[in-house]
């Protein structure tokens, strides 16, 4: 087996591209890679597949300005910068490496996510009782589950948040969790929000934070 | 805002939504200063299938090279997404811009099958076109329509403006040039279109004037404003001067098929009888084994894709096959390329070339012999005997294969019991071949038996024949079912009612425009797919615009008839087609063109001989 070097990219996933699904966009990365001339290390066996991992996916229809991926090549990057420039030039529109480097840290060390989740179905004056649902004690919001909707209360997942007049609605800006035990859906802050399941609203991923609320990378 | 982001905000409610998005790696993006025509390429059916498609791929490429034309892809919305537009007033838009394609110059269809009639009118009606091309003014969209279906165009003659006959890569650059120019120098629609009927492969059906006899049949066909008597179908007479893009929109989202996929030759030698494609796309022009790897490759750089598809109507008649096979193993070894080769026959040849590319397990083998006894295969020209078939599987058991698919038509000419009963026979004796060679019978044995009904096609030697009705297809199936009894056999069968509407639209004439209409204003879409084919809301129709379906499908026609689609010129004559068709009644096999040229005479198309 040839040796594994790892390494890691920060990409985002903005635009129209944001409507593609978490099994689309591994299939797009991959071949993204295979053109832009990636030496990607394959595992052996009779159904040989490269490694990649994202940081947390990312729900249909969000966007991600700060997403991570990792991979494993078969040769040692020298030239980080080069790469990302390589891989750039043959992605799709919307995809976009920032940086790339040799990860440290395992990717299960994400804990926490920062949104900006823009409320289309609300207007300043909603803000103040926006506010108060979740600043409550709790939460409960319908979650999807399967076919069928379940109570899921929204507190506990809730690290911060603030809000703010928009143009086009409410800009909610939350922290919520977003790691292997523990995972909000920045819809349901919408959600919960305005008491009502299914709030038309976009959501922007802002950046992976670590337990200690540091960025992680 | 564009009909795009107002789309935006229901996006996420629809089903695989990044089928509405265009944004792929590979998709034309231009300055709208520096275009002065825009242009939709009309896929009437799903993103998934359209994306998949060859065609799609070159005349993208092909339309966007013109200077000061921008062309964008715009496919039919799933009804998930089409209630979604038309509850929040969105207009279909094109995938590139995200623009509405009623404002655009124009827009071209692919057609090709006969059901996709009414998901064009219906995404005309999505985009606010009006659907009538009598209808359609100054400030509309020239509507144009090419593919397979055209060698028929009548049928969605009320609805097209501009028919494209034949191969696209000169033809559709010509006519798009012609109207970029005559825009610029402030010519109006209908200067333009009197115009257009100067290119060779034009058929402007507003231009003709048909009328009927007593019985029903056409009485003449006249053409009028300077358009030609006989439309001559165009090709690309050197395949390897042919137009090939350097590269095409790479989907974001699963589609059918996602590999690379390159066209080793047009026409076919073979002449099976019932085959349209077989007889429309002659004559046989070859690429050169260097074109294919060429072009193979530069797909293959330009997508990052892992696998290649040879197509064509028979690759093994590639002449090239072997030379161009060995060129790209080469590439594509080292790079864990796979190469797939469809429409093999089953001879060793090809056998043994099949094993060299692939290295997927042993597992299927498929055979197309079509009918079921040698001499209704000669009736067709179905040139595959059963001891062919027989000594491919007796080798291919021998070495491990053990799963076997063979397709058949049901409702050819001249049918008999005896023939259908040898469909069951053949897979019997499949069995017996198999306990008698199989070195691991462990595994069992799996043979799966498809049949398709039958329907006749124009161009074709069976384009007079009276299609068999629903009710004689159900019978034989119901027959044939209970022949099969052996029990490695699986019996498929595809249900006759599509058939049957696709026999009507097939060799229908321009009066069947109505009941496209009334069917579409009943809600009638995606024919093709079973959830929403409805065949007795297809009959209601017809009842309700006064059409006897049975009199355009099981109707058998006189000899010397006018037929709809005479004065679309294929390139093969009709006295060719009825030759073929006695001879067919006398159960006469032709022999293919690289044995003896049958004189169809496509060859006069290429201005000489055919690459046979
Ligand atoms: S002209 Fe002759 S060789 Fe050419 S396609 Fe027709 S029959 Fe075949």
């Amino acid at each position: 087996m040839p040796e594994k070097f790892k390494l890691r990219l920060e990409f985002e996933k903005t635009g129209r591209i944001r409507f593609i699904s978490h099994l689309d966009l591994l299939r797009v990365m991959q071949r993204l890679f295979k053109r832009a001339g990636v030496p990607l290390w394959h595992s052996e066996g009779f159904n040989p597949h490269p490694y990649i991992a994202f940081g947390q996916p990312l729900s249909l229809g969000h966007e991600g300005c700060f997403e991570i991926v990792d991979t494993a090549l078969t040769e040692e990057c020298t030239d980080f910068d080069g790469l990302c420039d390589r891989i750039n030039a043959v992605a799709p529109e919307g995809l976009v490496m920032h940086r790339a480097w040799v990860p440290e840290r395992p990717l299960k060390e994400i804990i926490y996510a920062d949104y900006e989740t823009l409320v289309y179905d609300a207007t300043t004056e909603d803000i103040p009782i926006m506010q108060e649902r979740l600043s409550a004690g709790s939460c409960v919001v319908e979650k999807k589950s399967g076919k069928k909707f379940v109570e899921l209360d929204i507190i506990p997942l809730i690290r911060s948040f603030s809000m703010e007049a928009a143009e086009e609605g409410v800009l909610i800006r939350s922290r919520v969790a977003c790691g292997p035990a523990k995972v909000l859906n920045p819809q349901y802050v919408a959600d919960g929000a305005l008491g009502r399941r299914g709030v038309s609203a976009r959501h922007r991923r802002m950046h992976l934070l670590d337990a200690e609320e540091n960025i992680f990378c | 805002m564009n009909e795009f982001q107002k789309a935006e905000r229901f996006l996420c409610e629809v089903q695989k939504p990044a089928r509405y998005t265009g944004g792929e790696y590979g998709e034309v993006k231009k300055d709208l200063s520096g275009v002065s025509v825009r242009y939709a390429y009309g896929f009437p059916d799903t993103y998934e299938i359209g994306m998949s498609n060859l065609g799609l791929r070159i005349l993208y490429g092909l339309t966007n090279s013109i200077d000061g034309v921008w062309c964008e892809r715009v496919f039919a919305p799933w009804p998930d997404m089409e209630e979604k537009m038309r509850e929040n007033g969105v207009k279909l838009y094109g995938l590139e811009s995200g623009d509405a394609i009623s404002d655009f110059d124009m827009v071209s269809f692919s057609l090709a099958y006969e059901l996709c009639y009414t998901n064009m009118l219906n995404m005309l009606d999505l985009a606010g076109i009006p659907l009538l091309s009598a209808e359609r003014g100054e400030g509309d969209p020239i509507i144009l329509a090419g593919g397979h279906c055209t060698f028929n165009p009548e049928p969605a003659a009320d609805f097209v403006d501009i028919f494209l006959i034949g191969e696209g890569e000169e033809l559709n650059r010509e006519v798009v040039e012609l109207y970029r120019d005559m825009k610029a120098a402030g010519k109006s629609r209908a200067e333009f279109l009197a115009e257009s009927v100067k290119i060779p492969g034009v058929y402007v059906p507003a231009f003709y004037d048909v009328s009927y006899g007593e019985d029903g049949t056409i009485a003449a066909v006249e053409a009028k404003c300077g358009a030609p008597a006989r439309v001559e179908k165009r090709i690309i007479r050197d395949m390897d001067k042919a137009y090939w893009p350097d590269s095409y929109p790479i989907p974001n989202t699963e589609v059918v098929h996602d590999r690379v996929m390159t066209e080793v030759f047009r026409g076919c030698t073979r002449g099976c009888r019932f085959c349209q494609a077989g007889h429309v796309t002659r004559p046989i022009r070859e690429k050169s084994p260097d074109t294919v790897v060429e072009q193979t490759i530069r797909h293959l750089e330009f997508s990052g894709g892992e696998e290649v598809s040879l197509t064509s109507l028979s690759t093994s008649d590639y002449r090239g096959l072997q030379e161009a096979c060995d060129k790209l193993i080469a590439y594509c070894e080292p790079r864990s390329i796979s190469i797939s080769l469809p429409s093999l026959r089953a001879d060793s040849v090809s056998m043994a070339l099949l094993e060299r590319v692939s290295k997927v397990r042993k597992s299927g083998l498929t055979f197309a012999p079509e009918a079921g006894s040698q001499r209704l295969r000669d009736v067709i020209n179905k040139n595959l005997s059963e001891e062919e078939i027989e000594s491919a599987c007796t080798n291919a058991f021998a070495s491990g294969w053990n799963s076997v698919k063979l397709y058949f038509m049901l409702g050819l000419p001249t049918e008999t019991e005896e023939d259908i009963e040898g469909i069951a026979d053949l897979a019997n004796r499949l069995v017996f071949l198999w306990r008698q060679n199989a070195q691991n019978k462990n595994r069992g044995l799996k043979i799966t038996v498809s049949t398709s009904s039958f329907v006749p096609k124009p161009g074709t030697p069976f384009q007079w024949f009276g299609q068999n009705t629903k009710e004689q297809l159900e019978a034989k199936i119901a027959f044939l079912k209970e022949k099969m009894t052996a029990k490695a056999v699986t019996y498929n069968w595809h249900e006759p009612e599509v058939s049957c509407l696709e026999g009507i639209f097939a060799r229908g004439d321009r009066r069947l425009g109505a009941a496209i209409l009334e069917a579409w204003k009943r809600g009638a879409k995606f024919d093709g797919w079973d959830d929403y084919f409805d065949y007795s809301r297809w009959m209601d129709c017809f009842a309700a615009c006064g059409i006897d379906p049975a009199w355009y499908n099981a109707r058998q026609r006189g000899m010397d008839e006018i037929l709809p689609w005479d004065h679309i010129d294929t390139g093969v004559t009709r006295r060719f087609l009825a030759r073929g068709w006695e001879a067919a009644l006398r159960g006469e096999t032709l022999p293919e063109c690289s044995a003896r040229c049958g004189g169809c005479g496509a060859d006069r198309l290429k201005g000489g001989k055919c690459d046979a």
